[in-house]
């Protein structure tokens, strides 16, 4: 009936009338439209129509239209989704199969998609729900470190990115083998072909050593043996860089209280929270090396919980391999070489596992081995480090597939006693750590047996911190030692008893699957049980909701808070609101929540703190202290003007600011404050606060730190020839005191550079890049990357000095250096070659130029880094004139 | 400046994406809608911005019709899925028993819109923009480079028509 609409002349008439019509006051149109209709009633009657339209709904009105949208919108998307929520999308590969899972991520048997050729890889994928900033910085610290890595004895990485649902992923050269220990077994190799295999996997360690990582997860199911027998050494999930203690400190890996570490394999030091080496490693090579040798893991027997493991390392003497296998072909050189490797006290080891290689070699070759020279030695002065060794931790716990342990340990009025008798420093403080009261421990297993009936099916876990308990109680002994010691000897009885009652350690070696919203049931749980079993004893239920309360903080869990609060209360009450406990608690919850980036609930709970301080007339020193953390918390949470405010409050307490510590922490918040100052445009400010910091007496470093922040101030402010000289000094104290390969190091030496540059001084901008070049090149392997970075620094330089061909030479010697550390198509890799290509066509180099950026187009589609992509893109366009295609 | 051919791949896979990313956020509270998915797109699309985009409106109108390919072709496979004996649903989605009784009509406006098409372009780019992009009136006079006064005549006449269209459509005579 209204095909009219569809016959264009008459639509145009029609169209005509209707703007005609809505020209006018809606009252005036009925009699507009019969007038110009005159006899054609279906014309009219259609003109009524579309006038009467506009009161009538519409599928596409606002509110119903967007009804309808959205609701398809989100259908669409989840239509969109991966099919099925277990298999990821992962861009490039296919996934054939799960062949294993851990607790951070699973790992999918895959192929390379693009059909061009047929290999095998491994696939790991993050574990949705796990991604906190905290385990994405593991996992983008596992992708480069095996970058940087070529060995034929560590399974390669052949590339990464994230997964169709974001979540990241790597993939890995496939290893169709068995483990070490299983392969061995199945080729019922002898003694010395196991020796010659084990060598192997010594030199991809140590490998792994000069590019100062720590793999600290070494074990049979890490090293697998692929068909023709070449063992590769797998997952460096847990891995560690040696020189990277800036990221250290805010990363999770050295947290207090956490064993990265499958506790089977664990070394005494990763056991007690103490500094992991790369002593660790030959610790667990010694391990695999027992297993391999003897066919028995050392402490087969032992249940393989950090608690039972703690006791069984510290306290137990080793059986020989030769005496478990009884292959008396083991007894003397190799037993010693086994023993020396997995020494207790990280000094006693082989001092590298180069060494630990060349005694098997040693072996091998009819040598005398170094391991029987002291040996004899040692065990003397073991069993008399044994003797001394009363005490043992207690209790500990596995959460959500990384091993987070808490120990209580008590303190009794031995321990003083105890502490004379110790000869040697080292072994004092390693005691110490590891102490806790034997009878205690005997004690609380006679009631967890007791008692485990009553355990539930998921059992709860402990999970708290130890080390801040330590050092908390540490200082609270040494104030107040007769009264506290035999008060806490009570309470941590008590308090271990009710612990080890609600959480059970957990008894398999096996990778804990628990995840995190177990983790939360269990602390919840934990939480709900003590608030109420111990509403009566406030001094008891306090350290316990501490204990929790840091647990699901680490954990990244909600309500901790709560927790927080419900520890102060129980403080007042059984304490008063006057006592000290409750500011080192109001103290240590702000720290949590810092680490949690909670900068304004930090700042709320140092506020309370200082005040509590004030009115309880605390020391100066110890308000000041309080005081610094404050104004931290407030610069972080991007009050300038209050931290300020508070950081000269800090400082004009009389006595304030006594400890170097607190003065360089000053300093460095000044710095802070600087850097928020800078950016809210306040230069002036800045640059004074800067000047008064480096009026104080701060440590070397942060004075570099301080000098480098003013100079780039200056700099920023045209102020050149301050900024040169400030510069200067802080690179003069920069290469003073941080190590030839400290990266800050190198930032200076750049920026050093860069106002030398401006400053038209090109031959000392050179000089100074050049002698970077010389320390780097004489410090890292020749194909490290930051080699390849020096040499791009002074290529630069020389670009910028006309000597282009000096500058290409450079240019060049980067990008092969980068090809071979980085891989053919990391971003820096491709960006280099760019930088390159825009030198040789500067060279008359066309052709030249050309090639390295068709190179470079050909890869760019597999750079991972989608900014980095894009970027390297948009040059690639920007060279040939056409927009990017993708 | 590059065709529009050029361009729909990378708004297409780029509103994909970011419409997963947002759906999962909704688990945590946060809402899918259109109108923010369009612009979050832009503005992550915007940094590629090297004279591709003539500007934000030109963004704007592309990404209408974008969505509405993306939510006419989901469309047209729900129902074909449906005609086709494909499985029931039998999920417990909200959305997805909302949408049901919808479908037909939703199509049913898309082919209005190709008729309309044929007789005033701009029209239908007015609803694509207030309709499938979710865009205010003031953004649509902005995408398409006219007055607010003129969008919102062209949004009254397409109304109108697509009235019309509909009922013919309805009445099985189109």
């Amino acid at each position: 009936m209204n095909s009219s609409l569809t016959d264009p002349e008459r639509w145009a008439k029609i169209d005509a009338l209707l703007n005609a019509a809505l020209d006018l006051p809606a009252a005036d149109r009925d009699a507009f439209v019969i007038a110009q209709c005159g006899n054609d009633a279906a014309l009219l009657a259609q003109m009524r129509r579309l006038l009467g339209a506009q009161d009538t709904p519409s599928p596409i009105d606002e509110e119903r239209g967007a009804l309808v949208r959205d609701a398809l919108l989100r259908e669409a998307s989840r239509d969109w989704e991966e099919p099925s929520p277990d298999v990821p999308l992962v861009p490039r590969f296919r996934i054939e199969r799960e062949i294993g899972r851990g607790g951070m991520g699973t790992v999918y048997l895959g192929a390379r998609d693009d059909g061009a050729f047929e290999q095998r890889v491994a696939i790991k994928v993050l574990r949705r729900g796990v991604d906190t900033d905290d385990v994405l910085a593991r996992f983008q610290r596992e992708r480069q470190i095996l970058a940087s890595f070529e060995h034929q004895n560590v399974a390669r990485l052949l590339d990464g990115g994230a997964t169709a649902d974001g979540r990241p992923f790597l993939v890995m050269e496939y290893v169709d083998g068995d483990s070490i220990t299983a392969w061995c077994d199945a080729q019922q190799l002898d003694t010395r072909a196991r020796l010659a295999l084990f060598e192997r996997v010594c030199s991809a360690v140590e490998y792994a050593h000069q590019r100062l990582v720590v793999h600290r997860d070494l074990k049979p199911s890490n090293i697998l043996v692929n068909d023709v027998g070449v063992p590769k050494l797998l997952d460096f999930g847990i891995a560690k860089l040696l020189d990277d203690t800036a990221v250290e400190e805010v990363s999770p890996v050295t947290r207090t209280g956490h064993i990265y570490a499958t506790p089977r394999y664990a070394s005494p030091e990763q056991l007690t929270h103490a500094p992991v080496t790369t002593a660790t490693d030959v610790y667990q090579l010694g391990v695999l090396l027992y297993e391999l040798l003897s066919g028995v893991h050392p402490m087969a027997k032992v249940e393989p919980t950090v608690a039972a493991m703690t006791r069984a390392v510290f306290g137990e003497s080793l059986r020989a391999p030769s005496m478990v296998s009884g292959n008396a072909a083991l007894r003397g050189d190799v037993d010693a070489i086994v023993l020396k490797a997995m020494r207790v006290d990280s000094t006693d080891r082989y001092a590298s596992v180069a060494a630990l290689r060349e005694d098997i070699e040693r072996y091998r070759g009819g040598l005398p081995v170094l391991a029987r020279v002291g040996a004899r030695w040692y065990r003397f002065r073991r069993a008399a480090w044994r003797n001394r060794l009363p005490l043992l931790v207690v209790a500990a716990a596995l959460v959500a597939g990384t091993a987070y342990t808490l120990s209580l340990r008590s303190y009794s009025s031995q321990l003083e006693v105890q502490r004379n008798l110790a000869q040697e420093q080292a072994r004092v403080a390693e005691a110490q750590r590891a102490r806790a009261d034997a009878a205690l421990v005997e004690s609380t297993r006679q009631r967890l047996q007791a008692d485990s009936a009553r355990a539930e099916a998921g059992q709860l876990r402990i999970v708290a911190d130890s080390e801040r308990t330590i050092a908390e109680r540490e200082r609270d002994l040494a104030r107040d030692a007769q009264r506290r010691a035999s008060v806490e000897a009570a309470l941590a009885q008590q308090t271990t008893g009710f612990m080890v009652d609600l959480f059970r350690a957990p008894g398999d070696e096996t990778q804990v699957r628990a995840d995190t919203i177990s983790a939360r049931t269990l602390l919840e749980r934990g939480a709900e049980r003590v608030r109420t079993e111990l509403a009566e004893q406030p001094e008891v239920l306090a350290p316990l909701l501490a204990a929790i309360g840091t647990a699901s903080s680490r954990l990244g869990l909600y309500g901790f808070p709560d927790l927080f609060d419900a520890e102060l209360e129980a403080l007042e009450r059984a304490y008063g609101r006057n006592d000290p406990r409750i500011v080192e608690a109001l103290k240590r919850q702000s720290r949590m929540h810092s680490r949690e980036r909670g900068f304004a609930n930090a700042a709320r709970r140092l506020e309370l703190a200082a005040r509590l301080q004030r009115e309880n007339r605390a020391p100066d020193s110890a308000r000041a202290s309080t005081l610094i953390s404050l104004a931290n918390a407030l610069a972080f949470s991007e009050r300038a003007d209050t931290a300020e405010l508070v950081l000269r409050e800090a400082e004009a307490l009389r006595g304030g600011l006594s400890e170097q510590d607190d003065v360089d922490r000053s300093a460095a918040l000044q710095a802070q404050l600087a850097v928020l100052y800078r950016r809210q445009g306040r230069i002036r400010e800045a640059d004074s606060l800067l000047r008064a910091a480096l009026r104080t007496p701060t440590a070397d470093s942060t004075r570099a730190q301080l000098l480098n922040n003013h100079a780039s101030l200056l700099g920023s402010q045209q102020q050149l020839e301050e900024a040169e000289q400030v510069y200067l000094e802080a690179l003069t104290l920069a290469r003073r005191i941080l190590g030839p390969t400290d990266r800050n190091r190198t930032v200076v030496a750049n920026n050093y550079a860069g106002v030398l540059r401006v400053r038209n001084k090109p031959d000392e901008a050179l000089r100074v890049l050049e002698e970077e070049l010389v320390t780097h090149r004489a410090h890292f392997p020749p194909d490290h990357w930051r080699v390849g970075a020096a040499e791009g620094s002074v290529s630069v330089q020389m670009q910028f000095m006309g000597r282009v061909a000096e500058a290409i030479a450079a240019r060049n010697r980067q990008v092969a250096i980068y090809r071979q550390s980085l891989g053919e198509s990391h971003d820096w890799t491709l960006t280099a070659r760019l930088d390159l290509a825009e030198l040789l066509l500067a060279a008359d180099r066309g052709d030249d130029a050309a090639r390295e950026r068709a190179e470079v187009a050909a890869r760019a589609a597999d750079v991972n880094n989608e900014a980095a992509r894009t970027a390297i893109l948009e040059r690639l366009a920007k060279a040939s004139g056409t927009p990017p295609v993708r | 400046m590059p065709s529009l051919d050029e361009l729909l791949p990378k708004v297409y896979e780029e509103l994909q994406q970011l419409a997963r990313r947002r759906l999962r956020d909704e688990r945590a509270g946060h809402t899918l809608d259109t109108t923010a998915l369009v612009h979050e797109a832009y503005l992550r699309l915007k940094p590629l911005d090297d004279g591709q985009w003539r500007d934000r409106a030109h963004f704007f109108a592309l990404a209408s019709k974008v969505m509405r390919n993306v939510l006419v072709d989901y469309a047209r496979r729900r129902s074909a899925d449906k005609r086709g004996g494909g499985q029931t649903s039998v999920t417990l989605d909200p959305d997805r028993h909302a949408i049901e009784p919808r479908l037909p009509e939703f199509l049913a406006v898309n082919n209005a819109l190709d008729q309309l098409a044929t007789l005033d372009p701009r029209l239908v780019q007015v609803v694509e923009c207030r309709f499938f992009g979710g865009l205010s009136g003031p953004e649509t006079a902005e995408a398409l480079g006219t007055s607010l006064r003129t969008v919102e005549r062209d949004w009254t006449r397409a109304r109108a028509y697509l009235q019309e269209l509909l009922a013919d459509g309805i009445d099985g005579s189109a």
